[in-house]
């Protein structure tokens, strides 16, 4: 077999021609675009990257505010259980001396009732008693008995 | 002259010693020339009771009780 070398050149001329017209025209522009591209999704990747960081702080800033106002309603809860007790015992104690004196008050005036009552009893009974004496004086006290006492009593004159 | 008058009200008739011995009283207290007005009143039971110008002298057992009731 026979090597042509003007065959060897002009392909060799060739390819250079169609290696440098590919590497101007193709390969450069597309090596552009991929660079372009690799770009956009490296910085989209930066940019996912910072957004799920700002959600982890966002998420973060969230959970530590939503303790606060769990402590805050906790502290808010407590103070109020706290003013609420305090406020029932005032209440229960104003109750109880309100009672205390009422009751009170209901056995001053029973006593008070009792001892009028009493007072009442006491007259009637002496009022009864004395009528009484009378009534039995007079039936059982002979005629002689009766002069008898008025001499005494006029007896006191002199 | 208008004449004073005692009122006497008597459980029972006085005897004439007992009628002498109140007025003899009655003139003590007011001199003599008073009328006696003299009233039995069975509800005394025994004893008198003189009223001579207001004043009144109460010496019946109804009385007696009576006060005897207030004291007690």
């Amino acid at each position: 077999m026979e090597i042509n070398f003007m065959q060897v050149l002009f392909q060799a001329v060739n390819f250079g021609v169609i290696f440098f017209v590919l590497t101007k025209f193709l390969y450069k522009p597309i090596q552009k675009v991929l660079d372009e591209r690799a770009l956009k999704i490296n910085d989209g990747l930066k940019a996912a990257e910072a957004n799920l960081k700002a959600q982890s702080d966002l998420e973060e800033t969230k959970k530590k505010a939503v303790a606060k106002a769990r402590r805050e309603a906790a502290k808010l809860v407590s103070a109020a259980e706290v003013t609420a007790k305090a406020k029932a015992a005032e209440v229960l104690k104003k109750a109880r001396a309100e009672a205390k004196k009422e009751a009170e008050g209901i056995v001053n005036s029973a006593k008070a009732s009792l001892k009028d009552q009493e007072k009442k009893m006491a007259s009637s009974l002496k009022d009864l008693t004395i009528a009484t004496t009378k009534k039995l004086l007079s039936d059982s006290l002979s005629a002689k008995e009766i002069t008898s006492i008025t001499n005494s009593m006029v007896k006191k004159l002199a | 002259m208008v004449k004073q008058k005692a009122q006497l009200r008597v459980a029972n008739q006085l005897s004439a010693s007992n009628l002498k011995t109140i007025s003899k009283f009655v003139e003590k207290q007011v001199g003599k020339g008073t009328e006696l007005v003299v009233k039995i009143d069975q509800q005394l039971i025994a004893g008198f009771k003189l009223t001579i110008n207001g004043v009144e002298y109460d010496h019946s057992l109804s009385g007696s009780l009576e006060r005897l009731a207030q004291v007690i």
